[in-house]
């Protein structure tokens, strides 16, 4: 081997060991802020700590064992998943359409790209504050402009269908900016000569989009569907704010429902499992669409 | 006010609206007035100790027919998921005619800085029920926890806290008339203070403080969860998830497994 290849090995080598102590602080920092609580949780969920009645020091499987009888936590998984499904197919469809027309934007009008982040920098409070007013008939102005020709606007927040269009709504509104940016990033990552040599062979705009854009969008659209639907199984502050997980339960999401198992009801052993088994789920789908993006990039 | 609000529900104004939404301090606020003036209950007897439940009985159950159609037939449209913000602020823009609601949320109402109808807006105690008037008081309790390595230090701190003085100063400083003594009411400079709001409020509050029992919510460590799961009941029954019956049956079993019975 000769010297100067020696050299630069070693000059890699300082580089990488370089790159390894910069990352230090980030690890230290996960695992101070996240391994450390995900195993307290993880301990307390076999545990039978309660806020107001504290322990009697029963240690096992009891609270996962209660979960399976629980129609309550039957119920939050339905609403979670309602929420989720059609909160996230919502915010990629309107995220790709929105980045597509962007992404035909020339010029100055290109800046008009930051007025579709605003819904995205608003905080969550907020927002939900925001889209409470708009569904409630007393405050919105939407109610106000249809009265003005007579028209009745229904009242969302009283029943469940409505209560829970409203959440996905605001979920919505607030959150396809996310999908609209990766979706715009992997647009302009696509040759034009692509597009151009299917428009020679005579092919539609719809159809280019569909034959030629599309697929070799799969990986981003994939890539985004897995974050956001990770983040929707989070659902707390829309519900928290707009229905208060009403009329009756029955917006009551399944973070929500591990809120009201720890926090009003004290069961903070009972909430830690539920919230032991959002995480599993979320590990568990990113782990599989991982492994399908792999496949689909190869 | 089931009488009152027919008369005065038309298309433009709607007779009344009230916290409806689910919690512990939102409906169950409010409904446990109506409850208590019905004769209902939510123990056997609170105060001689015996915690039963008894909230599925047929006081209560008319009391809960009642909310129920102040809200769905006199109320304006959606008001079974208000809470204070929108109840105050349909008060304030005159959507609603009447409204029963906490002392706070009251001198907003008729704080003529606050609402624009205030000057036409007058005030009256809670109206009662077959069993007397039961006003919602919102006061909150100071404890010292059985383990407390410095009770009699928390003892001093606490009546100093709620001690006629502290209480003036603070119905002074603050938006809010929360108080506990009725002294208060009688100093001059909170006299002067709340005759600007509405020159009734106090003379109303202090009676209202006379009326309320400490009680009005249970003072048990178990309330937050008891109320919780009541509260998402009775708002149930109030959208139509469920009857009156089923959701009274149902809090009456969820308090009982709450409390372990």
């Amino acid at each position: 081997m000769s010297q100067t290849s020696i050299k630069r090995r070693g000059a890699t080598y300082e580089l990488e060991r370089g790159y390894r102590r910069m990352i230090l602080p980030a690890i230290f920092a996960i695992l101070l802020f996240a391994i450390v609580p995900l195993a307290g949780m993880l301990a307390l969920s076999f545990s039978d700590y309660h806020l107001i009645r504290g322990s009697k020091g029963e240690i096992g499987l009891h609270n996962y064992l209660r979960l399976l009888g629980d129609r309550r936590f039957i119920e939050s998984v339905y609403v979670t998943a309602v929420l989720s499904i059609f909160g996230v197919a919502a915010q990629v469809v309107i995220g790709t359409a929105v980045a597509v027309g962007l992404h035909k934007i020339v010029g100055r009008w290109r800046l008009g790209r930051a007025l579709f982040l605003v819904p995205y920098a608003v905080p969550h409070v907020a927002v939900a504050l925001i889209w409470l007013s708009l569904f409630t008939p007393t405050l919105s102005p939407i109610n106000a402009f249809f009265d003005l020709f007579g028209i009745t606007v229904p009242a969302f927040l009283t029943t469940q269908g409505g209560a829970l269009f409203a959440i996905i709504v605001a979920d919505t509104w607030t959150n396809f900016p996310f999908a609209m940016l990766i979706i715009l990033a992997a647009l302009q990552g696509i040759s034009r000569d692509l597009e151009e040599a299917a428009a020679l062979d005579g092919a539609t705009q719809v159809r280019t989009f569909l034959h030629v854009t599309l697929p070799l969008l799969t990986p981003a659209l994939l890539m985004v569907t897995l974050f956001r639907f990770i983040d929707s199984l989070k659902h707390f502050p829309m519900i928290f704010v707009i229905t208060k997980g009403g009329p009756g339960r029955s917006t009551q999401a399944t973070n929500f429902y591990a809120y009201v198992q720890t926090f009003q009801s004290g069961d903070v052993g009972y909430g830690a499992s539920i919230a032991v088994l959002l995480f599993l789920t979320a590990a568990l789908i990113s782990f599989y669409v991982a492994r399908l993006n792999q496949r689909v990039s190869q | 006010m089931l009488e009152i609000a027919p008369k005065v529900h038309n298309d433009e104004h709607a007779a009344i609206a009230l916290r409806a939404a689910p919690g512990q301090g939102f409906n169950m606020f409010i409904f446990p007035m109506i409850m208590r003036a019905y004769g209902g209950k939510f123990f056997k007897d609170y105060v001689g100790g015996d915690l039963t439940p008894a909230i599925n009985s047929p006081e209560t159950l008319e009391a809960l027919r009642v909310y129920i159609r102040l809200i769905n037939e006199f109320a304006p449209p959606g008001a079974g998921n208000f809470n204070f913000a929108e109840v105050k602020a349909a008060a304030q823009n005159g959507q609603v005619v009447f409204t029963v609601e906490g002392t706070g949320v009251v001198t907003q109402i008729v704080d003529p800085a606050e609402s624009q109808y205030a000057s036409v807006t007058g005030i009256a105690l809670p109206p009662g029920g077959p069993a007397g008037r039961s006003p919602a008081i919102a006061v909150h309790g100071l404890g010292i926890p059985a383990t407390s390595r410095h009770a009699e230090a928390a003892a001093r701190f606490i009546e100093w806290a709620v001690s006629p003085e502290t209480v003036t100063k603070i119905a002074l400083s603050e938006p809010f008339s929360d108080f506990t003594t009725a002294s208060v009411a009688r100093d001059p400079a909170v006299l002067a203070k709340y005759a600007k709001i509405h020159p009734d409020y106090l003379r109303l509050r202090t009676e209202a403080l006379n009326l309320a029992i400490g009680h009005y919510r249970p003072l048990i460590p178990e309330w937050p969860e008891l109320g919780a799961a009541v509260g998402e009941l009775i708002n149930a029954a109030v959208n139509g998830l469920m009857s009156p019956e089923a959701a009274l049956a149902a809090a009456e079993q969820e308090m009982r497994d709450i409390l372990g019975q």
